[in-house]
């Protein structure tokens, strides 16, 4: 059965049987109806109910959308043959007929979003800066009243952050050791310095491999969920219920994290060392057949102690950085559970940005002073 | 008057914990039907259970004709969508405007086309009493209040026979709440559903339901209008509905 039906019963008169049923089941062809009435200009117009059996609200708006239109077309409109619950229906949703309201979003101009851009990045230093001062405030606070460490959720992130990371931090640079070692096997062995691929397993381990791979694993477990867990803290306005208990926030979230990587990050280290020293020492003895002995006695020997102490002493740079960019995140969520989404990503890419960033320096500058 | 829901025997534990014993009720077409009771009596787990969002250690529920007692995902995914739920904080996707939470039923589960589906919203926003300034306004951005009244025109997107409220007026200034009471009775004489609410508000009780239960130890204590309340003898409904 057709939704409608027009017919003329003289030039300006018209009447426009509905339908039997107008439900959100049977409009999905609503727009080639409205198109039957676009071109009706000052008619005087029946609709007639006889035929119409049920109407839900899709079918009531579509109903009054139409009438409206002619309306403003001029057309005059009557209603005949309607049941009472339909005409009450109608009546109903007509007062709560609303338009659309045109959605206004501004366009920026080339120029301007540059502007805004460059703007909003200030604005993002200034308030990493302002983090930042707000986190060694509470840190003068806690070196002025040292009692007020929160020493249980900093035992309860060395857990979670450090102690847990362990086993996948061995594994991965156990794997990382040997194919460092793997790769110039061949070379050497051609060239007749097997013996060196001790020098080039520790440079490259100890120095560069084993603090980047940390790094990047700790940046993955704990950059992002300090970013959500402060971030989900933030939404449920739990930080401001800290705030208004006289509770610094800094000292209860921050400190303790940021603390905890910053400590354990030369004890996972050095336990990455181990690891890729091992991957590198079953090469050699399987490659080129040097045995412990030797490769304990080049490491020994050979090796300056610095490659060690260098790998070592950058870690807690990488900590402290990891820390706070991932709390510094959770602190910028606002409104809504889909930002935090959003910041997990950020904090986990600028964490490794940065640690990259600061690597880099590090290098230059140990170049530089001959280290 | 045709029962659109019937419960028969509903056995709940958690665990150990018995937290229904044998509970049965029914409610009727077009009636707005509350479910009362202490903080912690169990409520929002028998509501959770209407929903089938929970399961019920024995006895059955019938809604709408089906038992949901070994349901099919056909026949419950059919069910869902002849009813509507109101959760306590709106539970409205943070990601999505006003408009876009409204419009998202219509365009899931219908054909038709988007700018019906947006005079659609735009009405059922109005007839919440909501102007059409706040339709691209995100969740965050609304107060409690307006996110309630948002979460009630998402469920009525589709015209649902069944409406479940929990908890609608709590948090809600004395005015508002009324204001919100009259909508839902107004809405129901208009679109003839059935109501469920689950609630604790006074003032919802004596102008709103026409008929409610009361849970206490485990059990259904009363079944019954407000007059019926007020005028029984039970000594612990008459301080339930006092003291709340
Ligand atoms: N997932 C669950 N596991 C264990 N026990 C639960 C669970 N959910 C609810 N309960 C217990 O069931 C009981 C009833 O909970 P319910 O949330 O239904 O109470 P309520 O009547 O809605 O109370 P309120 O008015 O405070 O919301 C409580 O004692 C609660 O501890
Ligand atoms: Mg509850």
């Amino acid at each position: 059965m057709q939704r409608i039906q027009i017919q003329y019963l003289n030039a300006n008169n018209l009447k426009v049987l509905i339908g039997n049923d107008w439900t959100k089941e049977s409009l999905s062809n609503a727009n080639t109806i409205e198109k039957e009435f676009l071109n009706l200009v000052d008619k005087t117009i029946i609709f007639d109910f006889i035929n119409c059996l049920t109407i839900d609200s899709a079918g009531a708006v579509e109903i009054l959308w139409i009438k409206n239109h002619l309306i403003k077309d001029g057309c005059k409109i009557t209603y005949v043959n309607i049941d009472e619950n339909h005409s009450k229906l109608l009546s109903f949703y007509e007062k709560n007929l609303q338009d659309k309201p045109q959605f206004s979003k501004k366009e920026y101009l080339f120029i301007e979003r540059i502007g805004k851009w460059i703007i909003e990045g200030f604005q993002g230093v200034g308030n990493f800066l302002s983090f930042v001062g707000e986190m060694l405030f509470a840190l003068l606070k806690l070196i002025i009243s040292p009692w007020n460490f929160r020493f249980t959720a900093f035992i309860k992130h060395v857990d979670t952050s450090a102690i847990q990371a362990i086993g996948i931090i061995t594994i991965l640079s156990f794997l990382i050791g040997l194919v460092v070692a793997y790769q110039s096997a061949g070379y050497l062995a051609k060239v007749g310095a097997d013996i060196f691929i001790v020098d080039i397993s520790v440079m490259s381990v100890f120095r560069e491999l084993s603090p980047i791979i940390t790094a990047i694993l700790i940046t993955a477990r704990s950059a992002s969920s300090f970013t959500a867990e402060i971030g989900t803290m933030k939404i449920t306005e739990e930080i401001d219920a800290m705030r208004t208990m006289g509770l610094d926030p800094f000292i209860f979230l921050v400190i303790p994290r940021v603390f905890a990587l910053i400590i354990t990050m030369p004890f996972l280290v050095f336990i990455a060392d181990m690891a890729g020293m091992a991957g590198a020492y079953l090469v050699s003895h399987f490659q080129l057949g040097i045995s412990l002995n030797d490769f304990i006695d080049r490491m020994y020997l050979e090796i300056s102690v610095n490659e060690l102490y260098v790998g070592l002493g950058k870690s807690p740079i990488y900590g402290a950085i990891i820390g706070v960019v991932g709390c510094y995140r959770g602190f910028q969520a606002t409104g809504s559970t889909d930002s935090i989404g959003k910041l997990t990503t950020k904090s986990v890419v600028s964490a490794l940005f940065w640690v990259i960033i600061c690597d880099a320096i590090i290098a230059i500058a140990l170049t530089k002073l001959g280290i | 008057m045709t029962k659109v829901i019937n419960v028969e025997n509903i056995i709940t534990k958690f665990g150990n914990t018995l937290i229904h014993d044998d509970i049965s009720f029914s409610i009727h077409k077009g009636e707005i039907f509350g479910i009362l009771g202490g903080s912690g009596a169990g409520k929002s787990t028998l509501l959770r259970q209407l929903i089938m969002l929970q399961k019920f250690q024995s006895g059955n529920i019938q809604i709408l004709g089906e038992s949901l007692r070994g349901i099919s995902h056909k026949t419950a995914h059919t069910l869902r969508q002849k009813w509507a739920v109101l959760f306590q904080f709106g539970a409205l996707y943070s990601s999505l405007t006003v408009l876009e939470n409204i419009c998202l039923p219509l365009l899931e589960y219908t054909e038709l086309p988007k700018g019906l589906i947006e005079n659609m919203a735009m009405t059922k926003l109005s007839m919440v009493g909501l102007s059409g300034e706040s339709a691209y306004l995100y969740p965050s951005e609304l107060s409690g209040g307006m996110k309630k009244r948002v979460g009630l025109a998402r469920a009525l997107a589709l015209d649902p026979e069944l409406l479940f409220l929990d908890e609608p007026t709590s948090g809600l200034d004395p005015a508002s709440a009324e204001a919100f009471d009259k909508l839902i009775v107004e809405l129901r004489d208009m679109l003839g559903f059935s109501v469920i609410i689950v609630t604790h508000d006074l003032d919802t009780i004596r102008s709103a339901l026409d008929r409610f239960i009361v849970l206490h130890n485990k059990k259904i204590c009363f079944d019954g209008t407000y007059d019926a309340a007020i005028n029984s003898d039970m000594t612990f409904l008459k301080e339930f509905l006092k003291a709340n």
